[in-house]
C-alpha cells in the first residue's frame, strides 16, 4: 500500500469532516486503551478469585474424603465427588491415593475429560481452557491422598465477551457524543469558512452578486470576508446595468406569452364545449368522406341509432348490412348525385336493423361541403330517431281506423260537436238519414241548420247543460218531427267531450232511431187498453148478473108477500059482518028486545066482539106483510142504485170505510153463497177509512169472492166456508178472502195472474189478471197463496194506506 | 486397594502391595482405623498419653495380626495396645475397643457386661447389632461393609464421626 494515497484522500474531504475525523480518532484511541486495561485487570482478578474459590471447594471435599480413603470405599468417595455437581464450572475431579492412582473420578455430564496435567504438589495450573487445582488430602497432618479439581474458564470467557460488548457500546455511544459535540464545536471555526464557500458557490452558479457575507470577527477569516464582499460589490454594479436591459426584454416576452396562453385556453374550452355537444346531443352525427368511402367521425347517438360502433363505422360499407336494402339503395343513389355535384343536401327516412332485433326508424339528413383547407368534398350526416314517432303514428292510424269503422258502419247517429254545437264529425248513417251521400255537408253545421228550430232548441239546451255541468244525459227519449212531417223517436245519450287535459271542448252523442219500437209499444198500449175495457165490461156484466140475481131473489119475497096479503084479504071475515048487518036489519024494530031477549040476538054482540078482534089481528098481519113487501122493494131500489153507482165512469176517488166496500161485494154474492150453502165468516180486525176508486176495489173483491165460491163448490165438501178478513199496518191494509176449496197447485200459483189463464172450464181468464192490474193501478198488489191442491187458497188485496186518510 | 497400606507413608506403598491381603489383615486395618473416627469421653482414659486398649475376644490369629500392624502406631498421641481374651471374663476393664469374633455364644453376656462403659463394641455376626453391638463388619460379596448402630454408642457416651457414618450403613434399632 502506498502510504500517500490515504493522505490524498484525507486532503480532498471537506474541512469540517477532517476536523471531526481527527477528534474522533483521538477519542477512539483513548477509549480503546482504557477498555483494554480494564479487561486485562478484570481477567486477572477473575482468575485469582476462581483459584481461591476452587481451593476452598477442594479443601471441603478433601476433608469429606478421608473416611472413604481410610476404609477403602471408592464408591463413597465418588458420592462425595458427585457433590461437586452443584458447581457448574467444575468439569472434572480426581482422587489419587498412594495405592490407587484412580481411586475416584468425577466428570461433569457431557463434558470431555481434560488432558492430564502431571503434578504432585499442591497448587493451581491454568492449562488451555481449564484451571487445574491440586490439593493433598490430609488427616491429622498425615497426607493420605491427592485431590485434583478441574474447572473450565467458560464463565471468564463469557464475562470477557460481555465486557467486550459493553465496551463496544460505550465506544459507540462515546463516538456518537463526540461526533455531535465536535460537529457543533467545529462550526466556530469552519462555520464562517463554509458560509463563505457556499456564497462563493452561489455567486458562481447563480450569478447573484447582491449577496453579502456577514462579518464574524477581525481574525483572518474576517479579513477574507471583507475582501470577498468588496469584490462582489464591484461585480454587482457592473451587473445591474446589464440586468436592466435584460428585464425589459423579458417583460415583453412574458406579455406575448400570456396573450398566447389565453388564446390557447379559449380554443381548448371551445373545443371541449363542441366535444360535449357532439357527444351528448341525441341526434346522430357522422362525418363522411366520399373519396375514401369511409366514415371518419361518429358520435354516441349515431352508434345508438344505427347499432354500429364508432370503430366499425370507419370501415367502408359498414352500414350496408344494417340498413334496409331499399333505403340503402335510395341513399346510395342520392350520395352518387351528391358526389356528382347535382345536389348539396338530401334527406330521407332510413330503417336500421339493430343488433337486438329492433328496427329503428331514423330521418337521415346529409349536407355536402368542401373542406376549406384541402378542397375535398365531405359530408355531415345527421340521424334523428323517429321510431317512437312511427310507432305512435301506427297506433294512431289503428285507432283512427277503428273510429272510422264505427262511424261508417253504425246504424246509429253518432256525432261530435264543438262547444257551439257545430258538428265536428258524425257517423255515415246520420248523413244518409238526411239524404246526403256522405257526412261532408253536415260538418260544421248546427242542429238549427240541419233540423230546424224544433229539434235544435231542445238539443242545444241539453248540450249547454252538459258543457256547463259535465254530467252526461243518458237514454233520453226524444220525439222529432222531421221536415215532411215524419215523426221520429230517438233514444239519445249525450256526454261531454274532453280534451287531453280534461277540459270540456264539446259534446258527443249517440242517437238510436227507436221509432219502430215506439210504434209497436203504442200498438201494444192500445190493445192493452182495449183489453182492459173488455175486462171492465165483462166485470160489469158479472156485477149486473149478480144484481139481477139478487133483484130476482128479492122479487120472490115480494111475490110471496103479495100472495100472502091476497090470500089474507081473500079469506077475510067480512061476509060474517054482512050477515050480522042483515040480522040487525030484520030486527030493526025491536032491536032492543032482540038484542036483549032473543037468544040469537043475544049472541050477536058476542059475535061482533069476536069479529072485531079477528079483523084487528088480520090487519096487523097484513100490515106486517106489506111492510115486508115495502122493505123488499127498498132493497131492490138499493141494488139498482148500487149498480148505477158502480157503473159510473171510473177515475173518481172517494173516501169511505173499507168494510163498506167489502160488505157491498159480499151482498152482491150473498144469493150465490147462500144457494151453495157456503158459510161466510167476517173477520174485520180493523175498520180503516181509505181513499180509493171504489168501483175498482169492488170489482176486484166481487171477483175474489166469486172465485172463492167456485173453489168451495168444486171441492164438494160439506163444511164449505169463506172467510173475509181485514187487517193491515201503518202503511197498508189487506183484505184477505180465504176459502177451504180445491186449492192451487204450485206450478199454477206462479201463472195465476197471467193474462188468459183460468182453471175454470167457462172462465175467460182475465178476472185475476185484470184484478192484479187494477190493484197495481191503485198502488197496491194482488197476492195469492195456497198450500197445494185440496188445501184451500187465500187471495189478498193489498192497498196503500196512511194515517192521514184515516183521519180524513 | 490394600486398606493396610493406607496407613503406610505414600512412599512405601509400592513395596508391600504385591501379596493379596488376608481377611485378618483387612479386619485389623479396619479396627486400627476406628480410633481416628470415634471420640471417647475424656474420663474414659486415665491420662492424655494413656494407650487405647483393643481386646480381641476369641480370635487369636487376628489378635496377632493386629498386634503386628499396630506396633509403633499412635492415634492423637495414644499408642494402640492389643490384647486377647478367651472369654468375656478375661476382658480387662480398661479395654476401649472390643472385637467379638464370630462367636455368638459370647455375645449376649459380653455386651451386657460392657453396656454402660465407654467401650466401642465391634462384631462380625449378622445379628450383632440386634444384640446391642455398635459396629458390625458385614461381609458383602467380596468386600467388608460397615454397619453402625448409633443408639448403643450414644448410650455409652461415644461420638462417631460423621465422616465414618458417611461411608457406613446407619442402622436404627
Amino acid at each position: 500500500m502506498n502510504p500517500v494515497r490515504p493522505m490524498r484522500w484525507f486532503h480532498d474531504i471537506p474541512i469540517r469532516r477532517k476536523q471531526v475525523l481527527v477528534i474522533m480518532l483521538t477519542s477512539t484511541v483513548a477509549l480503546v486503551l482504557a477498555c483494554a486495561a480494564f479487561m486485562v485487570h478484570d481477567t486477572l482478578a477473575f482468575r485469582r478469585e476462581m483459584g481461591e474459590r476452587l481451593a476452598s471447594l477442594a479443601g471441603v471435599t478433601g476433608n469429606n474424603l478421608t473416611a472413604a480413603i481410610d476404609f477403602n470405599d471408592p464408591a463413597a468417595a465418588r458420592e462425595t465427588l458427585d457433590a461437586l455437581r452443584a458447581v457448574p464450572a467444575v468439569v472434572h475431579a480426581h482422587v489419587r491415593t498412594p495405592d490407587s492412582p484412580e481411586f475416584a473420578t468425577y466428570l461433569r455430564e457431557g463434558a470431555e475429560p481434560p488432558r492430564d496435567v502431571e503434578r504432585s504438589v499442591a497448587g493451581e495450573v491454568f492449562h488451555g481452557r481449564y484451571l487445574h487445582l491440586f490439593r493433598p488430602i490430609e488427616r491429622s497432618g498425615e497426607t493420605i491422598g491427592m485431590l485434583e479439581v478441574v474447572a473450565d474458564l467458560d464463565d471468564l470467557h463469557r464475562r470477557l465477551w460481555r465486557y467486550a460488548g459493553i465496551a463496544g457500546a460505550v465506544l459507540a455511544a462515546s463516538l456518537l457524543l463526540v461526533y455531535v459535540l465536535s460537529a457543533r464545536l467545529e462550526r466556530l471555526i469552519t462555520g464562517p469558512i463554509l458560509e463563505l464557500t457556499r456564497l462563493a458557490h452561489t455567486v458562481a452558479t447563480k450569478r447573484d452578486y447582491a449577496v453579502r457575507v456577514g462579518k464574524r470577527g477581525a481574525d483572518e477569516i474576517g479579513q477574507l470576508i471583507d475582501a470577498f464582499n468588496e469584490m462582489l460589490a464591484q461585480i454587482q454594479s457592473r451587473d445591474d446595468a446589464l440586468q436592466k436591459a435584460r428585464d425589459f426584454l423579458e417583460e415583453r416576452v412574458a406579455e406575448r406569452t400570456a396573450a398566447l396562453k389565453q388564446a390557447q385556453d379559449e380554443a381548448a374550452r371551445e373545443q371541449a364545449r363542441f366535444k360535449f355537444i357532439f357527444e351528448s346531443v341525441p341526434v346522430g352525427i357522422s362525418w363522411f368522406v366520399p373519396e375514401d368511402e369511409a366514415t371518419h367521425l361518429v358520435n354516441p347517438a349515431h352508434e345508438r341509432i344505427t347499432g354500429v360502433s364508432a370503430e366499425a363505422s370507419r370501415r367502408p360499407g359498414a352500414f350496408a348490412l344494417v340498413s334496409h336494402p331499399d333505403d340503402y339503395r335510395r341513399q346510395q343513389a342520392l350520395t352518387a348525385r351528391f358526389v356528382a355535384g347535382e345536389i348539396d343536401q338530401y334527406s330521407l327516412e332510413e330503417r336500421y336493423l339493430h343488433p337486438d332485433g329492433r328496427v329503428v326508424w331514423a330521418v337521415l339528413t346529409s349536407r355536402m361541403f368542401s373542406d376549406p383547407a384541402t378542397g375535398h368534398k365531405q359530408s355531415v350526416t345527421t340521424l334523428v330517431d323517429i321510431s317512437e314517432l312511427k310507432e305512435t303514428e301506427a297506433e294512431l292510424a289503428y285507432e283512427r281506423d277503428l273510429l272510422r269503422a264505427l262511424l261508417d258502419g253504425s246504424p246509429d247517429a253518432i256525432y261530435f260537436k264543438d262547444t257551439a254545437s257545430r258538428i265536428l264529425r258524425c257517423s255515415a248513417s246520420l248523413g244518409r238519414s238526411m239524404g246526403h251521400a256522405d257526412t261532408r255537408p253536415l260538418i260544421g253545421k248546427t242542429d238549427m241548420e240541419i233540423f230546424g228550430p224544433e229539434v235544435a232548441i231542445e238539443s242545444r239546451a241539453d248540450e249547454e247543460q252538459i258543457i256547463r255541468t259535465g254530467q252526461p244525459i243518458i237514454n233520453k227519449t226524444e220525439r222529432t218531427v222531421r221536415p215532411g212531417g215524419t215523426v221520429v223517436w230517438t233514444l239519445t245519450t249525450k256526454m261531454p267531450l274532453r280534451s287531453v287535459t280534461g277540459e270540456i271542448i264539446g259534446t258527443m252523442g249517440i242517437s238510436k232511431d227507436i221509432t219502430p219500437i215506439k210504434q209497436a209499444e203504442e200498438q201494444l198500449e192500445a190493445v192493452h187498453k182495449q183489453l182492459l175495457e173488455t175486462s171492465r165490461q165483462a166485470g160489469m156484466a158479472e156485477v149486473a148478473t149478480g144484481v139481477l140475481h139478487n133483484v130476482g131473489n128479492v122479487l120472490n119475497s115480494v111475490n110471496v108477500s103479495a100472495t100472502l096479503v091476497a090470500e089474507q084479504v081473500r079469506h077475510s071475515e067480512t061476509e060474517h059482518l054482512a050477515r050480522v048487518c042483515k040480522l040487525l036489519r030484520e030486527h030493526e024494530a025491536d032491536i032492543g028486545h032482540y038484542l036483549q031477549e032473543d037468544p040469537q040476538g043475544r049472541q050477536v054482540l058476542q059475535f061482533l066482539e069476536k069479529l072485531a078482534s079477528h079483523l084487528a089481528s088480520e090487519r096487523a098481519e097484513n100490515l106486517a106483510e106489506l111492510d115486508n113487501l115495502r122493505k123488499n122493494v127498498e132493497h131492490i131500489k138499493e141494488i139498482v142504485a148500487m149498480q148505477q153507482s158502480y157503473a159510473r165512469v171510473s177515475g173518481l176517488e172517494e173516501t169511505l170505510p173499507l168494510h163498506e166496500i167489502v160488505e157491498d161485494a159480499l151482498r152482491m154474492n150473498a144469493g150465490a153463497l147462500s144457494r151453495h150453502e157456503i158459510s161466510l165468516v167476517r173477520d174485520y180486525r180493523i175498520r180503516p177509512t181509505i181513499t180509493v176508486e171504489r168501483h175498482k176495489v169492488l170489482q176486484i173483491l166481487v171477483n175474489l169472492v166469486r172465485n172463492a165460491k167456485y173453489a168451495c163448490d168444486d171441492a164438494h165438501r160439506v163444511d164449505k166456508q169463506v172467510t173475509v178478513r181485514i187487517d193491515g199496518d201503518d202503511r197498508r191494509v189487506r183484505v184477505a178472502v180465504i176459502d177451504n176449496g180445491i186449492g192451487i197447485s204450485p206450478e199454477n200459483l206462479t201463472r195465476i195472474f197471467s193474462h188468459g189463464f183460468t182453471t175454470r172450464k167457462n172462465g175467460h181468464g182475465f178476472g185475476l189478471h185484470s184484478g192484479a192490474l187494477a190493484a197495481r193501478q191503485l198502488g197496491g198488489a194482488l197476492l195469492a197463496r195456497s198450500d197445494g191442491p185440496g188445501q184451500g187458497a187465500t187471495f189478498i188485496l193489498e192497498l196503500p194506506y196512511t194515517r192521514e186518510t184515516t183521519a180524513a | 486397594m490394600l486398606a493396610a497400606s493406607c496407613l503406610a507413608p505414600a512412599g512405601r506403598a509400592v513395596e508391600s502391595a504385591d501379596p493379596a491381603p488376608s481377611e485378618d489383615q483387612l479386619k485389623a486395618a479396619f479396627l486400627l482405623n476406628f480410633p481416628k473416627y470415634v471420640e471417647w469421653p475424656a474420663e474414659a482414659f486415665p491420662g492424655a498419653q494413656a494407650p487405647i486398649v483393643v481386646t480381641v475376644v476369641g480370635d487369636l490369629s487376628l489378635g496377632e495380626e493386629l498386634r503386628r500392624m499396630a506396633a509403633g502406631k499412635a492415634v492423637d498421641g495414644r499408642k494402640l495396645e492389643v490384647r486377647n481374651a478367651e472369654s468375656p471374663e478375661d476382658i480387662a476393664p480398661d479395654s476401649r475397643i472390643i472385637f467379638v469374633s464370630d462367636a455368638e455364644r459370647w455375645t449376649a453376656g459380653l455386651l451386657a457386661h460392657v453396656r454402660t462403659s465407654p467401650v466401642l463394641t465391634v462384631g462380625e455376626a449378622d445379628d450383632f447389632l440386634d444384640a446391642g453391638g455398635m459396629i458390625n463388619l458385614a461381609r458383602r460379596e467380596r468386600r467388608i461393609r460397615l454397619e453402625v448402630s448409633l443408639a448403643p454408642a450414644e448410650a455409652a457416651g461415644l461420638k462417631i464421626s460423621s465422616r465414618l457414618l458417611r461411608i457406613a450403613e446407619v442402622v436404627k434399632r
